[in-house]
């Protein structure tokens, strides 16, 4: 990518997780992650960042977190005004349209659905971060 | 039973007259008694009546039907006016609206009293069950709660694991097929293979339970609208086998739309998966009416379903083929048959009438009317 972005990824599945960063490493952006376990700990990531620290290009938000859920945080997190001018994107498993629709009432720039095929989920975070924050890709 | 004796011989049995007898039960306050004439004038209620329902503001005939629900006055239109004609006595579950506009359940049993061969008179005796509804209906709330618990486990929970597995299936193929044996490489296929049946499983599984689901009111649909979208969803399918779909104008009905676009997607994915070896699959969609109904019928010039699997076919994870040999999970007709029933419709099956193949036939209920253009009184006369 041409330039650093700092990406908060929520996501309390290790395995997920790993897979998420593994993609991004494809993507060429593998060093800029920082990653926390549930949503109680992402609103601490965000509230510490107005004490000074380098602000988050971009939120990976996965739905459904131990404790408070993904649309719970998302809510706080806005009403707090932690996520001004930061896209926050929903990756979620789910296949139900109500799941989609909760993140995008509760403020989701995108919802982002997991996939099985490899490539297709490569693909899919590419695209998203090209749009949501103009990271250029390198990968394929 | 006494019964041939009539009811005189049996009240004068334990010293009562039969007026007093009809005396007690019209003083009744737990039983609401109405009378009307053959015009549906209603001629006198008692107390009960008047505590179930209010007491009629006119006895208009047809004012009666102002207190129903105006979603149950067409049937009970329709009863009521096939028992002054000479039918049987019938009973209804139904809703009544009071003077002041709260909505009681009531269950309602419509007697005739004939003379001569005619229907004079109607005795209708009704009882309120608002009170078992909304505990019935509580129940059916829990269950759908406890229900969308269930997809949503399938939906997020055993997808998310499955992905995992699949995905670093997919990573150990892709980045290190070098260093693994050709053995071990197939065992990889094996698990990228397990892992996509699983996830149609659990698709499939979770289309299933959402035909379960109470909680999608109906609504009025036009099916062409309904085909249209489940064609275009299963197009690269049709183009990939050329097959010949034709679809007659198909009308408006009253149904849940999700639930209808899971009875055709279905029927159109077996139809073009269960077709002859190397010929392309032909299929006929087309409705005609029924009473207040429409039948649909779907036909195809496929392999057929034997008749002894008819049933059978219907159940869950049922398949009649090997995955080999057809793909599919054995869920396409569970599918369509939960979803037709939460339409108070049944599935027909049937071998096409001419030629090989299957027709899948049911009915849907037309729009109502709500009354507006139906005569009010029974209009014997």
């Amino acid at each position: 990518m041409e330039e650093e972005v700092r990406i908060l990824l929520v996501e309390d599945m290790p395995s997920d997780a790993q897979l998420t960063h593994i993609a991004l490493r494809e993507l060429g952006i593998a060093n800029h992650i920082e990653r926390v376990r549930s949503g109680e700990d992402a609103l601490t990531a965000l509230r510490n960042l107005t004490e000074g620290s380098a602000a988050f290009g971009i939120v990976l938000l996965d739905l459904k977190l131990m404790g408070m859920d993904g649309v719970t945080f998302l809510e706080t997190a806005k009403e707090e005004g932690l996520v001004e001018g930061i896209p926050v994107v929903v990756l979620t498993s789910s296949t139900l349209e109500s799941d989609r629709d909760a993140a995008l009432a509760a403020g989701a720039a995108d919802v982002v659905k997991k996939t099985h095929d490899w490539d297709e989920w490569v693909r899919r975070l590419g695209d998203l971060l090209n749009q949501h924050i103009g990271a250029n890709s390198t990968h394929r | 039973m006494k019964e041939d004796e009539g009811p005189q011989v049996l009240f004068e049995g334990v010293g009562i007259t039969a007026d007093e007898g009809f005396a007690a039960a019209w003083k009744s306050e737990l039983i609401g008694l109405a009378l009307t004439d053959h015009r549906g004038a209603t001629s006198g209620w008692n107390r009960g009546y008047e505590i179930v329902a209010g007491a009629p503001s006119t006895a208009d005939p047809g004012a009666w039907l102002e207190r129903i629900h105006p979603d149950d006055r067409d049937e009970l239109l329709r009863q009521g006016t096939a028992t002054v004609r000479g039918g049987p006595e019938f009973a209804a579950r139904y809703r009544i609206v009071r003077p002041h506009g709260d909505t009681r359940w009531v269950h309602a049993v419509t007697l005739p009293v004939v003379r001569d061969g005619r229907t004079r008179a109607l005795i209708g005796a009704v009882f309120d069950i608002t009170d078992d509804i909304e505990n019935a209906t509580t129940v059916v709330q829990e269950r759908s709660a406890e229900l969308e618990q269930l997809i949503h486990i399938i939906a997020h929970d055993l997808s998310s694991p499955l992905r995992a597995v699949s995905s670093f299936a997919q990573l150990l193929e892709r980045n290190h097929a070098g260093e693994l044996s050709h053995e071990a490489q197939g065992f990889i296929e094996e698990i990228v293979t397990g892992t996509a049946r699983m996830r149609e499983l659990l698709t499939d599984l979770q289309s299933y339970l959402q035909t379960l689901r109470s909680d999608d009111e109906p609504e009025e649909v036009d099916l062409n609208a309904i085909v249209a979208e489940c064609l275009g969803l299963v197009q690269q399918a049709a183009t990939a086998c050329g097959a010949t779909i034709e679809v007659a104008d198909l009308p408006t009905v009253v149904g849940v739309p999700p639930l209808l676009r899971a009875v055709f997607t279905n029927m159109l994915t077996n139809a073009l998966t269960y077709h002859q070896p190397g010929a392309s699959p032909h299929i006929w969609l087309t409705s005609k009416p029924v009473g207040n109904r429409h039948q649909i019928s779907f036909s195809d010039d496929g392999i057929g379903i034997p008749a002894h699997e008819h049933d059978r076919i219907m159940r869950p994870f049922v398949r009649l083929h090997g995955v080999e040999d057809y793909p599919g999970t054995g869920m396409g007709l569970a599918i369509v048959h939960r979803a037709l029933r939460r339409h108070g419709t049944a599935l027909t099956i049937s071998d096409r009438k001419s030629g090989s193949g299957t027709t899948l036939s049911f009915e849907l209920r037309h729009p109502p009317n709500h009354s507006q253009s139906l005569d009010r009184s029974f209009a014997l006369e």
